[in-house]
């Protein structure tokens, strides 16, 4: 066609005009429609492009032993951020790596996030040592998906066509992904990807075990399913660990359920057969603190340690045999007594640590406690305590002092190196230093119950016992004694890790013996939100 | 008559200078610092920081203050086992400020029943018990008062000083009729109406007379009885005394033999009986005061940790009596000695008070050290500390030797004259002098190198864990503590009977070296002995003795040298070759082949051609630990001895030593014993190498010319003689041949078997002989060969050559030892017919 302009005669170009200016007043109408026609068709479009096709459960392999879900986790990123939680684990947790992923800046807009991680996230995998084969799968929103569709424009992804899996690659970090319907599966591990997208119907993981992870009990945002192959540490005593986490800015608790070996319910049989929770004791005042109780008086709970832990010296039969040699001399306190003793305490036993004492002979920690107690008999045991007639005073025979009804053992250094011993009421009162002993003389803590039921609980103030560690470090800095510090540089570690300990008020430990099971809870409270425990049920997620 | 007030002004004027400048006052107080039931007392391990369950006697403070024109003195005497650190900074924060601190001379008596309590160290808390705050504070307080009431109780005084012997007091608690101080210096102090203000008494004896039965009840020990007695024969007010003296290895008789708390107190009472009377007859003389104080940095020590590097001596002088203040206890042998000296100045009294201003545990003499003795083992600063303090105190005193000498040593001047030529892969070095300064000429060239193998060898397998013992309280220490600290002294320790045998020339040069090189002697010692240490426990081999080749040509098979010996060594860690030549004085001048840190000899050769060398052979067991390693009795050979008989005499008598083979060559046999049936070598079997059954019977030594025999140190000392004019370290068939040794032996004889005269040139070719079919120290020249020697003892001449970084060897050098000029040379000169 020729480029060179026509020119028409002035008639026509007056017919046209009319045409037009017609043509224009009917054509908004009709364009609007024709638009929202357009609209509607891109609408119905993106509504079938971004349908829910794929069940996000039929790309879980069933033979993962770790599943992990990640509830909403978009909308508490923040607060688990800034959770205190993570200060209290140790390094080798990594903790700061989990924090550095969820504080990374993705350079997404929040929005543009949210819709790709949608409302449920699933990690799982296999590589408990690794974690080389994890695989992240996320329900994305309707957005998200057509978002994703604009990956075209995105530089550095790139088509991997993987016999037909179209896979994409994101040469950046490493990273592969795939969609089906609206999951987003992503991973470092090509293959594991691949398998995931590859799943027979068999391989698939039951929907029972899928909400078994799934399905919410409480407020929490992350639930998982770990089972252990028996060859790993903790594969060695747990087949399967349950949990439901809930962190926010100040706290974070942890509901779990793990169930036992058959092989660690026999050898622990005599110690923890039978047991159920219990009603439990706070102990005493103090930095840290433990509670026990599982039903059984104290020699019989020996037993149950020497035969779980194979210590011939704590068996019964050894410990009867020795309770009982042919040269006894019935006037010297032996092992029947101590025995006797002991089938007398529990089964409730409490015990704190209420500091260490840096001016004692050797830096000494100061434990103090109390023992259920058949009171009046071990009282009146405790009143026939004596030292022979020719014993030095010093000489480390146990004694009851009728004055302030104290037995005590005098051993070296000072107060706090001097076991002493009191009956109050139903309970043993027993400590490690005679200064608590005579602080509690007469009036020793009161026994508060704890809320929940169980067999252990464990309580500990980090930032406390780190202080009382960095005075023991300090007495033995000060002459070269600590391996690998110099004054210096044991102050600024404790400096490191009293910044890190600061915003944790405790954490406590509740566990519960049932059935060949272990279900309890884990706290981690920040400061501001002193609580000695929580009263919320400690349900965890069912048993798969 | 009628005098002119000018005349009296011009006289007072006269005399006021004189009389004005020994204007002495004086004052003295004392305050009950008995502490509260439950303090732990200091004196014994064994109390393990129990409380205190009763009271027999008061603690007190005591003090006395001085001041005339130049001096502004408080001497304080406290009822405590030692002067601690912190007792000691907290009084001079607490003392009033009319004197200088440093004029403050704070001492213990020593009791060993008043109250610890007071140190934070928690090593010092197992002889002292928990630390309690309170007690530090209020003892400090008492301490405080007594000095406050002593200031404020001055007056015109003049004082007198005097002494009076003892010979049924004190005795030596270590050594039976062992040195004692048989002195008991008095001091007298009186006011202007001759009433006595304090009379103090210092008395060589440990405070101990408190019986078992009562180690937990406080009590000042017989000085609080001596108090007591002194006080009520005195006339009210004044104040009785006590210091200790020269007291680390003195203790208290019983002279009336009495038990119980009457011991302390007859023993007191004696005391004080004798003092005051004494006393009675002193002069108080307005005489002048005068303190030094200083504040000397000590000899390195190996317990670093725990003990400082400084400390406060000060040195009193009364008149004519000068007092020594030490910082710690003692032995007599060091208190005598510094009497003597002082006297020689000019002093007339003498006293030494020992536990002033600081502990440091003991001070024992130079020959108590290679003693396993508790005061020589807590003595740890090494064994110059006598020495030490002589030439402190003589800084401090102001009369000055009589010769105008000094007590300071002479010390050689280490960068005058570098002595230290470098070759590839190894140093020369020619040392002369005495044989310390021949040792800190060595330390100082040597010291960075020195203090490294000390940090390899010793510090690194204590940090490890490979030297600290398995058993007792080392066992269940936890993890997170570092025993280091600990086990360092415990070694060092340990090592020190070591010593014993050692002759003193030796010693002296370790002291050097350890001077020389900055490093505590104990470490310089440690290292030396550590190739024996580590066959004792199961650690790594890189701190074992050597594994080497040695075997020497004898008579014909020698050719016209007549004896040659060759010796190449094997040791685990490549370090730089050092060959030195000492001439320390009065010793006989050798020429060594060893590294820069050791002192012992495993390769060597004197200027008598007597050649030394050392093989450890495991199969003979391990080395003892009851005397000097072998590597420093051989050193001992090379400097004592001319002849094989000397030395062999010399080995023979070192039964201690186990799983080595020397090789001694000499030039001169030397006459044998009159007795030779008695000799040691006879005595101890001259055995026929087994392997050599068939060989004729060796005669004995040839009564003269060269000669060399294997000395095999196993569970019984057998000397063997060369088979065919051969002498090989190891037998190859012998049960002392291990596999190894065996082949590498084997190995040698084959090489030498068509060879009638082994030449120098043949040697060196034998010692690097890497055969093929042979590895490890199965290898004659092996991975671990360091160097290679052989000596032509007619010629006093070595060829030496080192080990590169290839593997290869380095050109031989030749090195030759000058005779002593001051000595003969009974070198023959070659025999012409054998030559031939």
């Amino acid at each position: 066609m020729s480029e060179t302009p026509r020119q028409l005669p002035s008639s026509i170009r007056r017919r046209r005009g009319r045409r037009q200016s017609v043509r224009r007043h009917a054509g908004s109408g009709r364009g609007l429609a024709r638009a929202a026609l357009v609209a509607l068709i891109l609408l119905v479009v993106a509504w079938w492009a971004s349908r829910d096709t794929v069940e996000l459960r039929t790309l879980v392999p069933a033979d993962h032993t770790y599943h992990i879900a990640l509830l909403d986790i978009v909308t508490h990123r923040d607060a688990i951020i800034e959770s205190p939680v993570w200060r209290a684990l140790p390094e080798a947790a990594h903790a700061g790596r989990v924090l550095e992923l969820l504080g990374r800046d993705t350079k997404m807009p929040a929005w543009v996030l949210n819709n790709l991680m949608g409302e449920l996230s699933y990690v799982t995998g296999s590589d408990l040592d690794q974690y080389a084969d994890v695989v992240y799968l996320a329900r994305m929103t309707r957005v998200g998906r057509l978002l994703e569709y604009l990956h075209v424009f995105w530089p550095g992804i790139v088509d991997d066509n993987a016999g037909g899996l179209h896979l994409r690659h994101v040469e950046d970090s490493g990273l592969y992904y795939a969609v089906r319907g609206r999951v987003l599966l992503a991973s470092l591990s090509r293959d594991a990807l691949i398998r995931c997208l590859t799943l027979r119907e068999d391989e698939i993981l039951p929907e029972g075990a899928f909400h078994t992870v799934l399905d919410r009990s409480g407020p929490e945002q992350v639930r998982g399913l770990i089972s252990f192959p028996p060859d790993t540490p903790v594969g060695g005593l747990l087949r399967s660990l349950t949990f439901a986490l809930h962190i926010d800015r100040t706290s974070a608790h942890m509901e779990y359920r793990g169930i036992l070996y058959e092989s660690w319910r026999e050898r622990f049989g005599r110690l923890l057969g039978n047991a159920a929770p219990r009603p439990l004791i706070a102990p005493p005042p103090g930095i840290a603190g433990i509670s026990v109780d599982v039903g059984k008086s104290l020699d019989e709970v020996c037993y149950g340690i020497g035969e779980a832990f194979d210590i011939d010296a704590l068996r019964e039969e050894s410990m009867t045999l020795a309770a009982n040699p042919d040269d006894a001399d019935p006037d010297e306190p032996d092992l029947r007594s101590f025995l006797a003793m002991l089938s007398m305490l529990g089964p409730g036993v409490r015990l704190s640590l209420q500091g260490v004492d840096l001016d004692e002979f050797i830096p000494m920690p100061e434990l103090a406690g109390s023992l259920d107690a058949q009171g009046a008999l071990v009282r009146a045991l405790l009143e026939t305590l004596r030292a022979p007639d020719d014993a030095a005073p010093w000489e480390p025979y146990a004694r009851f002092d009728p004055e302030t009804r104290l037995a005590s053992i005098p051993m070296i250094g000072g107060p706090s190196l001097e076991p002493t011993f009191a009956v109050y009421d139903d309970r043993l009162y027993v400590s490690s230093s005679a200064r608590i002993a005579h602080e509690w003389l007469g009036n020793p803590p009161s026994a508060q119950a704890l809320p929940q039921h169980g067999n252990l609980y464990l309580r500990i103030e980090p930032l406390s016992c780190l202080e009382a560690w960095a005075g023991v470090g300090r007495e033995l800095v000060a002459q070269d004694l600590l391996k690998g510090y110099s004054p210096e540089t044991f102050d600024a570690s404790i400096q490191q890790w009293r910044a890190r300990l600061a915003p944790i008020e405790h954490i406590a430990l509740l566990l519960a013996i049932d059935r060949g099971a272990l279900a309890g809870r884990i706290s981690v409270e920040g400061v501001g939100t002193v609580q000695t425990t929580d009263a919320a049920d400690t349900t965890a997620a069912p048993e798969p | 008559m009628q005098l002119r007030p000018s005349l009296i002004c011009a006289v007072l004027l006269a005399i006021w200078p004189a009389s004005a400048a020994h204007a002495l006052e004086a004052g003295a107080a004392k305050v009950d610092i008995t502490p509260p039931l439950g303090t732990p007392l200091n004196g014994y391990l064994d109390r393990w920081g129990r409380g205190a369950i009763d009271v027999h006697d008061p603690i007190s403070a005591r003090c006395l203050y001085l001041e005339d024109r130049d001096a502004k003195v408080f001497l304080i005497n406290v009822d405590l086992c030692v002067i601690n650190p912190e007792l000691r900074a907290r009084v001079r924060a607490l003392a009033p400020g009319v004197v200088p601190v440093e004029n403050i001379i704070l001492t213990a008596t020593h009791t060993h029943n008043a109250q610890g309590a007071m140190c934070d160290g928690i090593l010092f808390r197992w002889f002292a018990g928990r630390r309690m705050p309170d007690v530090l504070e209020a003892t400090a307080e008492g301490i405080a008062v007594a000095m406050q009431g002593a200031y404020e109780a001055k007056r015109r005084a003049a004082v007198g000083v005097g002494t009076i012997e003892q010979n049924d007091l004190s005795e030596n608690r270590r050594i039976e009729d062992g040195p004692r101080d048989p002195q008991i210096g008095i001091v007298r102090v009186d006011d202007q109406d001759g009433a006595p203000i304090a009379i103090l008494a210092n008395f060589a004896a440990h405070p101990t007379t408190v019986s078992e039965d009562d180690r937990y009840t406080i009590s000042a020990d017989f000085p609080g009885a001596f108090y007591e007695e002194l006080e009520s024969l005195a006339p009210e007010g004044c104040i009785a005394m006590f210091t200790n003296g020269a007291q680390g290895d003195q203790r208290a008789r019983n002279p009336e033999n009495r038990s119980g708390w009457e011991y302390p107190a007859s023993l007191g009472r004696i005391l004080a009986r004798r003092v005051y009377e004494a006393a009675r007859g002193i002069k108080g003389l307005e005489d002048p005061v005068r303190l030094t104080t200083a504040r000397p940095a000590l000899p390195p020590t190996i317990a670093a940790s725990f003990l400082p590097s400084d400390t406060i001596l000060q040195c009193l002088e009364i008149g004519d009596a000068v007092f020594h203040f030490f910082p710690g206890e003692p032995c007599v042998e060091i208190g005598l000695e510094l009497r003597r000296r002082a006297l020689e100045r000019g002093y007339t009294t003498q006293m030494t008070v020992g536990l002033a201003n600081d502990h440091l545990f003991y001070f024992a003499p130079r020959s108590w050290y290679p003693e396993l003795r508790y005061e020589s083992a807590w003595s740890l600063y090494g064994p110059a500390i006598e020495d030490w303090f002589y030439a402190e105190f003589s800084k401090l005193m102001s009369r000055g030797a009589p010769d105008g000498s000094s007590d300071a040593p002479d010390l050689p001047d280490p960068e005058a004259a570098d002595p230290v030529e470098a070759f590839p892969y190894g140093y020369f070095a020619r040392l002369e002098g005495d044989p310390y300064a021949v040792g800190r000429i060595r330390g100082h060239a040597f010291g960075a190198r020195i203090a490294d193998t000390y940090e390899q060898t010793v510090v690194a397998p204590c940090d490890s864990g490979a030297l600290i013992p398995d058993t007792g309280l080392w066992a269940v220490a936890p993890p997170f503590v570092n025993q280091t600290p600990l086990a360092l002294p415990r070694l060092a320790i340990g090592a020190r009977p070591m010593l014993r045998g050692l002759p003193d020339a030796t010693q002296r040069t370790l002291e050097g070296i350890a001077d020389g090189a900055g490093l505590p002697f104990d470490a310089v010692w440690l290292t030396q002995v550590m190739p024996t240490y580590a066959e004792q426990a199961e650690i790594d081999d890189l701190y074992r003795s050597p594994f080497c080749t040695m075997f020497a040509a004898v008579g014909d098979r020698a050719g016209a040298d007549r004896l040659l010996v060759a010796r190449n060594l094997d040791w685990p860690t490549s370090e730089p070759v050092v060959v030195l030549e000492e001439r320390a004085e009065g010793r006989r001048p050798f020429l060594q082949v060893g590294f820069p840190w050791n002192v012992g000899v495993f390769t060597g050769m004197n200027d008598r051609g007597l050649v030394v060398a050392a093989e450890r052979v495991e199969a003979q067991g391990r080395p003892g630990i009851d005397g000097p390693p072998i590597e420093l009795i051989l050193r001992r050979v090379l400097e004592e001895t001319e002849t094989l008989r000397d030395a062999l005499a010399i080995l023979t008598a070192a039964t201690h030593v186990q799983g080595y083979h020397v090789m001694l060559a000499a030039t001169q046999v030397g006459a044998p014993p009159e007795d030779a049936d008695a000799s040691p070598d006879a005595a101890r079997s001259a055995a026929r190498d087994a392997a050599d059954a068939d060989a004729p019977a060796p005669p004995d030594f040839p009564s003269s010319g060269p000669a060399a025999c294997v000395v095999e140190f196993g569970a019984e000392i057998r000397v063997r003689h060369p088979a065919n004019g051969l002498a090989l370290g190891v037998a190859p068939a012998s049960p002392a041949a291990d596999e190894t040794a065996a082949a590498r032996y084997t190995r040698v004889r084959e090489l030498t078997e068509d060879n009638r005269i082994i030449a120098v040139s043949r040697m060196q070719e034998i010692l690097t002989d890497r055969a093929p079919g042979l590895t490890g120290r199965a290898r004659i020249y092996s991975d671990r060969t360091r160097y290679v020697t052989v000596f032509v003892p007619r010629e006093r001449k070595v060829f030496v050559a080192c080990r590169q970084a290839d593997g290869t060897l380095t050109a031989y050098r030749e090195y030759t030892i000058a005779p002593s000029p001051d000595l003969p040379d009974p070198v023959e000169p070659p025999d012409e017919e054998n030559a031939s």
